[in-house]
């Protein structure tokens, strides 16, 4: 209720004036808005912000895998690339090699759910053995990245035989996009790391895997991938047949010395591992899955991605048609 | 008309002039930080390289979300994780405890203070309920377990322990195998346990189990779609051997005798429209529907509210003798 006596009286004029004056403030206002709107929006991503790996494989080599059976790791992978004339067959002088390694999760080299650091330090070793210019590891972890790397020990590993780190972050994934893909579409991808490298090895252990039956070398990209990818898991098969449309490697390490049989890909016990002492070295991922499988007490046809993989063109689930060399090596 | 003019006082002026001079200021700051927009602030559903990763957990010594024996000590800041980002910890594993209802997860590392580089880490999940952590508990038990006489469930292998505790699921992994860090594991366990006394220790089922060809410890309880048939809820199974041959034997219980001979009757129909091919009983179990299907042979049968039966047996007479051990053992229960 108003007071009569505070209420202030006003005149017509000054009314009027200060109606105009109110109205020209709200115009104002009207014509700054207006030439502040941004009629488009936010630009979205466009093809041009795209980025996709080169494809670091080479066609003159052609598809070749060797088996080697043996307990001790650095013996096995150093008879592997022998039985493929020698790590010289890939990585030559100045070459500036990327090493993905699997390094999911902060778990200890005894539990094999991540790559294991001998082995990645003897890859490295060979590949500057070989005349790298650089070699680099790297990998985006399910778990915290520090952690994972310091308690795999592959951070350790990669120091010392003198490979470079990179680990994630957040600036470091640019948006890709899958050709005739349809799941890896504008999804950020771990590309910091591709950005001056030449060639591409991927290093992983055979696991079980509780959503796919196994995790190798294919399910391995999966660390590239940035965002929710756990959202992946829903369509297990058909993310890693893109993984691999995704990533041409130059090769592919397999590790099946010891095999996670249950409960991956974290396992936990080592209960759930199996010696099974197998090294397998490949040009072709598909068909060191493949026989990868084997090791899991599998076959190809057990596990779909295979046969999607293949039949995108990513390679063969018919490993035995490479003629793997084998060997043993006590 | 100035008559009319109520004067302004000095405080009057002062007050605004500061709110327009705020007022500009707001203004200046909206249009500085319009040229500097961050599109992955508002696009909550657009995926960015290192969304959904847990903060990193310290490295240093930090507070403990168990209770610790005097020779252990915190390695790493616990972490807390729900259903929707499990897998930022356990990846593809998540699905398995996502099935059974598991309703979130800690862990935390921990090292000897004797010696810093044996360490182990300590997941506690919460299931809700007993049923549920025996799910998760049942489905990865290790075959080389060894029995512990933590709580009704609980087994240890070479290097870490395993057990249910009323509505948590507990794992305790170290690093390497190693007898200190073994005991000490077990005297967190044992805090543990004392501190969350279980309000559930048994479950009612397996008691249901004949004992004659019994592969011990060797349950399993299926929240969801056993032998891949999605009536078939709340399912525990154990593994028997038959004259050489392991075969899978099963039990659920269902509200009522009614619904328990149509579940029954329902899974008959449901082997039947997956090719599977109807058997002949001997009349060994009353009132048995069998069914050969990819070359094993499957049975089910209702007693009561319960629906027993046979997976993947070898012939129709190995299933046939196991499931009537089983029918004998839930008649003497049921009496």
């Amino acid at each position: 209720m108003t007071n009569p006596d505070n209420a202030e009286a006003i005149s017509r004029r000054d009314f009027l004036a200060r109606a105009a004056k109110a109205g020209a403030a709200i115009a104002a206002t009207g014509v700054v808005g207006y030439w502040l709107y941004d009629r488009t929006g936010p630009k979205a991503e466009t093809v041009t912000d795209l980025v996709s790996l080169p494809d670091f494989s080479l066609p003159q080599v052609g598809p070749k895998m060797s088996i080697i059976t043996g307990a001790d790791r650095v013996k096995t992978i150093n008879r592997a690339f022998a039985a493929l004339g020698g790590i010289e067959q890939f990585i030559k002088k100045g070459d500036r090699v990327l090493l993905k390694v699997n390094a999911a999760f902060a778990s200890p080299p005894a539990l094999c759910a991540t790559a294991h650091p001998q082995l990645v330090g003897e890859a490295i070793r060979l590949c500057f053995q070989a005349g790298a210019a650089s070699v680099t590891v790297t990998d985006n972890p399910i778990n915290d990245p520090q952690s994972c790397f310091r308690l795999t020990g592959i951070a350790e590993a990669a120091q010392t035989a003198g490979a470079r780190l990179v680990l994630p972050q957040e600036n470091y994934f640019k948006p890709t996009t899958v050709r005739d893909g349809t799941l890896i579409k504008n999804w950020p991808l771990f590309y910091e790391p591709f950005r001056s490298v030449n060639k591409l090895i991927g290093i992983a252990p055979v696991k079980d895997h509780h959503r796919s039956g196994a995790s190798m070398s294919i399910k391995n990209w999966y660390g590239l991938m940035g965002g929710r990818r756990n959202m992946f898991h829903q369509d297990i098969h058909n993310i890693i047949k893109e993984l691999a449309m995704l990533v041409g490697p130059t090769l592919v390490i397999l590790d099946g010395t010891t095999t996670m049989m249950t409960n991956g890909p974290t396992g936990g016990s080592l209960d759930d591992l199996k010696q099974t002492n197998t090294m397998i070295v490949s040009t072709d991922q598909v068909a060191a899955d493949a026989f990868g499988a084997t090791l899991l007490g599998k076959s190809a046809a057990n596990l779909p991605f295979i046969a999607k993989a293949a039949a995108a063109g990513r390679g063969t689930a018919d490993y035995e048609s490479l003629k793997p060399a084998r060997d043993h090596v006590d | 008309m100035n008559d009319h003019v109520r004067p302004r006082g000095l405080a009057e002026t002062y007050v605004g002039s500061v709110i327009l001079l705020v007022l500009v200021i707001v203004a200046a700051g909206v249009f500085v930080k319009q040229f500097h927009y961050d599109r992955a602030m508002f696009l909550a559903a657009a995926p960015s390289g290192a969304a959904g990763k847990p903060s990193a957990p310290s490295s240093s010594a930090a507070d403990s979300f168990v209770d610790l024996p005097g020779e252990m000590t915190p390695l790493s800041a616990p972490e807390t994780f729900n259903p929707d980002n499990l897998y930022d910890k356990i990846d593809g594993k998540a699905e398995l405890y996502l099935s059974a209802g598991v309703l979130g997860m800690r862990c935390q590392r921990f090292a000897l203070k004797s010696d810093p580089n044996t360490w182990m880490e300590f997941f506690v999940y919460d299931m809700d309920n007993l049923r549920q952590s025996f799910a998760v508990y049942s489905m990865q038990r290790r075959a080389e377990a060894q029995p512990l006489d933590l709580t009704t469930y609980a087994y240890k292998t070479k290097n870490a322990l395993f057990f249910c505790c009323g509505r948590y699921y507990i794992e305790a992994v170290a690093a390497s195998p190693a007898a200190e860090m073994m005991a000490a594991m077990l005297s967190v366990s044992r805090l543990f346990v004392a501190k969350n006394p279980p309000q559930e220790t048994r479950l009612a089922e397996p008691d249901l189990f004949p004992a004659e060809h019994l592969v011990p410890n060797s349950y399993m309880f299926q929240p969801a779609d056993a032998f891949g048939f999605d009536k078939f809820k709340n399912v525990f199974s154990a593994k028997y051997t038959v004259n050489g041959a392991e075969v899978m034997v099963f039990l659920t219980i269902r509200p009522t005798a009614e619904e328990a001979a149509a579940l029954s009757a329902a899974y008959q129909q449901f082997l039947l429209a997956n090719g599977g091919r109807k058997l002949p009983g001997t009349g060994k179990v009353p009132a048995a529907n069998l069914a050969e299907i990819l070359g094993s042979v499957e049975l089910a049968f209702s007693h009561g509210k319960v629906v027993g039966g046979v997976h993947a047996a070898p012939s129709a007479e190995a299933a046939e003798q196991v499931a009537a051990l089983l029918y004998d053992k839930i008649s003497e229960a049921t009496k």
